[in-house]
């Protein structure tokens, strides 16, 4: 595997830390935040992951109330890890809007297998997936915060992704 | 909004078979439940199992019952180990009365996380064959409406 070196970004507002070193996937991402608040985001996170699993992502929401009124308080953190050993494409099944014409709002919420074809592609969905909890459940995005909402929302930012890379 | 939640019945080992199918018993115990859940009237609308053989099994045969013309669903995200946090029953789209079909203990963490939202605290006792109705009214917590498991079948 090739040697890679941790990456650290401080912005106004929050911490990056990469330790996958993929700097086009920080930028996008952060350049994606720059539309939003971020004064709650404490920090993002890119880990490589060794194991079989081919990706991983975790939305820490804000401790609560009570811990808060003791004085600790953290904000919302986002960690994604992506497989650095795996070749891909990368296959992950998961929540994703299936379109439907039986439901009103012209789809339901079922199990989908995404494809990846790079690790680029799966850092980025990744990484969006956790951005769009944080959105959600801080109000700044109006859609429920769910998997297959949070799925749609990373489909968005990847195909953005990749018509800005071509 | 209903969930009909249920542990495949009784199968077959790895031993015996490496598919794992259901065992006679357990074809009879789910063949009893779905003539009692075909007797009280109910329906669903959607009905989802695991990609395991057994759990198929199970869900075709309640289905016959319970579900006639509804096009079964294979999840792999309803396999003994998953994270029933990740269960996506906020979605806008669940609205309508569902069969889910998978294993434990994923079956029993499910049930903990949507009725107390801690699924390390198991609150139902599945056995094979069991299955659980949880209820969930507009803007209320899900509750239990009742369980069944196969030994009140005779």
């Amino acid at each position: 595997m090739a040697s890679r070196s941790d990456y650290y970004l401080q912005t106004s507002d929050f911490m990056v830390i990469d330790k996958v070193t993929m700097p086009q996937v920080i930028a996008f991402i952060c350049h994606k935040l720059t539309d939003f608040d971020t004064t709650e985001l404490e920090w993002i996170k890119l880990l490589p992951l060794y194991a079989k699993e081919i990706l991983h992502g975790c939305c820490t929401y804000p401790i609560d109330n009570d811990s808060m009124a003791q004085g600790i308080k953290s904000g919302y953190r986002l960690r994604a890890s992506v497989n650095v050993e795996v070749p891909p494409p990368y296959f992950y099944e998961h929540w994703a809007r299936i379109p439907s014409n039986n439901h009103r709002q012209g789809w339901y919420s079922g199990s989908k297998m995404f494809r990846f074809n790079d690790l680029d592609e799966c850092a980025i969905h990744t990484l969006a997936h956790e951005c769009f909890h944080f959105l959600s459940h801080s109000k700044q995005v109006k859609l429920k915060n769910t998997e297959a909402n949070a799925n749609w929302w990373a489909d968005q930012w990847l195909a953005e992704f990749l018509t800005s890379q071509s | 909004m209903k969930l009909y939640l249920v542990q495949h019945g009784e199968a077959c080992t790895k031993e015996i078979n490496p598919e794992r199918p259901l065992t006679d018993q357990g074809k009879a115990d789910i063949d009893r439940l779905a003539n009692l859940l075909e007797q009280t009237g109910i329906q669903v609308e959607r009905g989802i199992h695991s990609d395991k053989r057994r759990a198929e099994q199970t869900a075709q045969q309640l289905a016959k019952a319970i579900a006639p013309g509804v096009e079964l669903e294979t999840s792999g995200l309803l396999n003994p180990n998953d994270n029933p946090k990740a269960f996506d029953w906020q979605s806008e789209s669940w609205d309508r009365d569902t069969l889910i079909v998978g294993h434990l203990p994923f079956m029993a963490k499910l049930v903990s996380h949507l009725v107390i939202d801690n699924e390390d605290q198991l609150i139902v006792a599945f056995q094979p064959g069991s299955i659980v109705c949880l209820e969930h009214m507009n803007g209320a917590e899900w509750q239990i409406n009742w369980m069944i498991r196969p030994e009140l079948l005779g």
